[in-house]
């Protein structure tokens, strides 16, 4: 425990390592565009109250749009895996969408969704789906074949078995994919905002970007990385807690 | 059944573009959108024609894609040094950690204005958007692999007399591989994100730019040629990491036997 | 070898002469020039082409950014030596601590016909004047640019202000679509944007006004060049040098209308068609701007609230003689 400890504490001096250089860069520049960590230690206590009320705004919307993707998109990935013939169609599909710069894809779904918080529901919705998709389509398809059969010794049917034997057992993957939707949704509302600007975070950023106010968007910046560790971290725990068997199984062996 | 399963694993490229192709159509049959902002199939396909007869999409599109490529070497040769690092040291690999905590999160559309005003825009600011966003994935993944090398196979190793350091290059680096890898794939469909989007708010030249121009001359063919080409060129991309891949680490798909 | 391979090499030499095309230029003097696409830029980019600043000593390399504020910081961080934008952002660059200083305008506008921004609502929205547009979500492409401005400015001549209505800020380019959807009822815009709207038959494009501000007896700058305080004590013969290539450009442009219809279409990519209805944005001959020019911009931000007073033009300008 106590050398837990002091690993953590020695590991602290990286980043602090880094802030410090950062300063040091900062104070050869002259311009108020290359502002140090002081500064924006600064704008983060003076800024702190809008940006903490605009960023609850865009957590929300990214909520919203990673709930969206995960009740439409996991079935979808396990359905595909399912009807095998779809899901080697579509795999490629997965590939390109994932490619798709997101500024690319707002005007697209501005068209269909308007400008206001559906449309940037939708697109998160979208960012969130690649990963889910793909991780629940390999999942269905890497159910190990030993389970299936002691589902038919124990006589199950078929929504039993997919309710006991497929759905844990893909858990873990498709929780993997989760996490890596949830990074996608915080990243895209954020750039979703900033390119159908009404509020939010994104709105904030762009507005210190016209003002040149650059302490002030990297206090904002902050703040999303902050709510980006926090979210990560709950999501961790959940983890544990849920998937609790799947750890101890890989631990133990 | 396994014979047409067969057809659509070889085809799915073109098979997936079809598709795509037609729901396009359709949906632009259906009128839900003016057609001024939502141009037919042919149309698009006519605009990509005229753009590549006329040579200007194959310098953008060699520029983007060289750039992404690049970029994806450079960060996928940092994050596996990242892991590397990590694994000689318990508290570089937490520092490290925190560092990657604290960076993961941001949305490189939200850095990219404020890196402009500090990072210029340059090849300084490409560097730092495309490895700022592609660093990561292979070194979570290079870092868990690293770990999770099979205790019996370090074993071996120190058994027939080899150092630390040739147990790390000789056996847990090459173990790793295949899951550093997925990272790398991850990786590479970001680094041509980022490239994209850099081109978009500071360019000369490259698709990026090249959209932007098309987008502000109303030329709504020709943008959603280059879309397309964009997603085209992601799976391309890929297929050059699962190249790379099986190059490498084909001993290890052989040994799971699954085909991929 | 098939014509594809050959195009792809033909791609891969382009490129690389594009890459050693960074390292040349020895003799001749460097000035980047950090740009957003805009009509009164492109005498620049004409000039370019026809090698009238190598002629004049001058290497340009042209870069494209996407936003005015980009413009400015490319000139900060000393990636680019000029910017090139609306006046509005270096203005808020130096009232932020940026030192850049404005030494040419590029363009104006004037009443009652030189006028080349709009603000126009759609039919489905119902309004039919500036009072109308109370409530309404309204769009403009940036904040901080000479749309929101025109905006203000006109909003408080008709006895509303910038909080009696709901901004959207949305690029020029997908306002069209967005008026067309219902997404918004009514936005600021500019060509060739303007002239594809009031062609959009379904749309029914309603001119509410036009021109930034609603005073524009006397001619109001447009668009500027400006450098950084440094530069522009270091490199005044540049200056002069870019100031009579840009001259010389802008009259063959303006005494030469299929030129200046080509040059559009090559570079603003506009078809040949739209190319028919562009113009120069030009009321003066003369690009030299002086204090007074930025002063009546400062006091339209001042009266609307964009910012507040009281500031003296002078400090905005540094001119220039050529």
């Amino acid at each position: 425990m106590t050398r837990d400890r002091r690993i953590a504490l020695w590991g602290l001096s990286v980043p602090l390592g880094l802030l410090v250089l950062w300063q040091v860069l900062a104070l050869t520049q002259s311009t108020p565009l290359f502002p140090g960590p002081v500064k924006v230690g600064v704008a983060i206590w003076s800024n702190a109250p809008v940006i903490l009320s605009e960023l609850g705004i865009t957590l929300l919307r990214a909520a919203a749009g990673f709930a969206l993707a995960c009740v439409t998109m996991i079935p979808l990935g396990i359905f595909l895996g399912r009807v095998r013939i779809l899901g080697v169609i579509l795999s490629p599909l997965m590939d390109m969408l994932a490619t798709l710069p997101p500024p690319a894809i707002i005007p697209l779904v501005m068209l269909f969704a308007g400008t206001g918080d559906w449309a940037k529901i939708v697109i998160i919705t979208y960012a969130a789906a690649v990963p889910l998709v793909m991780n629940s389509y390999e999942a269905s398809l890497s159910i190990h074949p030993m389970l299936s059969r002691v589902a038919r010794s124990l006589n199950l049917s078929r929504i039993e078995t997919m309710r006991l034997i497929d759905w844990p057992s893909s858990l873990p993957m498709i929780v993997t994919g989760a996490r890596l939707a949830i990074a996608s949704s915080l990243l895209v509302s954020v750039t979703s905002e900033m390119l159908l600007s009404t509020n939010g975070i994104g709105t904030y950023l762009q507005r210190s970007q016209e003002t040149f106010r650059v302490d002030a968007g990297l206090a904002g910046i902050a703040f999303i990385s902050l709510a980006g560790l926090i979210v990560n971290a709950g999501m961790a725990r959940l983890e544990r807690r849920w998937l609790f068997w799947h750890y101890r199984d890989k631990t133990g062996d | 059944m396994n014979a047409a399963l067969q057809f659509a694993e070889r085809f799915r490229v073109p098979l997936c573009l079809l598709l795509v192709f037609g729901i396009w159509q359709a949906v632009h049959l259906a009128g839900v959108v003016p057609e001024k902002f939502f141009p037919s199939m042919p149309e698009i396909v006519g605009a990509f024609w005229r753009m590549l007869s006329d040579g200007t999409v194959i310098t953008a599109w060699v520029t983007t894609f060289l750039r992404a490529l690049i970029g994806l070497i450079a960060a996928a040769s940092l994050g596996i040094a990242l892991a590397i690092l990590s694994d000689l040291s318990p508290v570089l690999s937490r520092g490290i950690r925190y560092v990657s905590d604290i960076l993961q999160p941001i949305p490189p559309a939200a850095f990219v204005p404020m890196a402009v005003f500090m990072l210029g825009l340059g090849t300084k600011l490409y560097a730092f958007v495309i490895i700022l966003v592609t660093v990561w994935p292979p070194y979570l993944n290079g870092v868990t692999a690293l770990q999770a090398v099979s205790p019996v196979q370090v074993n071996t190793g120190r058994m027939f007399g080899l150092s630390r350091s040739q147990i790390l290059w000789q056996v847990r680096l090459p173990a790793a591989l295949p899951e550093i890898f997925t990272g790398i794939r991850y990786a590479a469909t970001i680094s041509l994100i980022a490239v994209i989007v850099s081109e978009m708010l500071a360019g000369r030249d490259g698709i990026g730019f090249m959209i932007y121009k098309k987008v502000y001359a109303m030329r709504s063919s020709d943008v959603f040629a280059l879309m397309f080409l964009v997603a085209c060129s992601g799976v391309l991309l890929n297929g050059l990491v699962a190249l790379l891949r099986r190059a490498l680490t084909g001993w290890h798909m052989r040994m799971m036997e699954r085909p991929e | 070898m098939s014509s594809f391979t050959r195009r792809v090499l033909g791609g891969l030499t382009a490129a690389a002469v594009l890459g050693s095309a960074f390292g040349a230029s020895a003799q001749e003097t460097p000035v980047r020039i950090a740009y957003i696409l805009a009509d009164s830029m492109l005498p620049a980019l004409y000039a370019q082409d026809e090698g009238y600043f190598t002629e004049a000593g001058l290497a340009a390399d042209l870069i494209a950014v996407q936003s005015g504020p980009a413009t400015v910081a490319a000139v900060v961080s000393g990636e680019a030596d000029v910017g090139y934008a609306a006046p509005i952002p270096p203005i808020n660059g130096r009232l932020n601590g940026v030192p850049v200083k404005m030494f040419l305008q590029l363009g104006q506008e004037v009443a009652p016909d030189k006028t080349y921004v709009w603000i126009v609502a759609s039919r489905a929205s119902g309004i039919t004047d500036m009072a109308g547009t109370e409530g309404k979500k309204i769009g403009f492409n940036a904040n901080g640019g000479l749309c929101e401005l025109m905006w203000r400015d006109h909003l408080t001549a008709a006895g509303l202000s910038i909080d009696d209505v709901q901004p959207v800020v949305l690029p020029f380019p997908e306002q069209e679509a967005a008026l067309q959807q219902g997404n918004i009822d009514a936005t600021c815009t500019v060509n060739p944007f303007y002239a594809s709207m009031t062609s959009n038959a379904e749309l029914g494009a309603v001119m509410l006004a036009t021109g930034t501000l609603v005073d524009l007896s006397q001619p109001l700058m447009s668009d500027a060049f400006f450098a950084s305080d440094g530069w522009l004590a270091a490199n005044g013969e540049t200056a002069v040098k870019l100031a009579q290539v840009m001259d010389r450009a802008r009259k063959e442009l303006l005494a030469d209308r299929a030129t200046l219809e080509a040059t559009a279409v090559k570079y603003m990519e506009l078809t040949p068609e739209a190319a028919k209805s562009f113009n120069l944005p030009i009321v003066n001959d003369s690009m030299t701007m002086t204090a007074d020019d930025v002063q009546r911009i400062l006091d339209a931000m001042i009266k609307t609230g964009m910012t507040t007073g009281p500031l003296n033009g002078a400090e905005f300008v540094a001119e220039v003689e050529y």
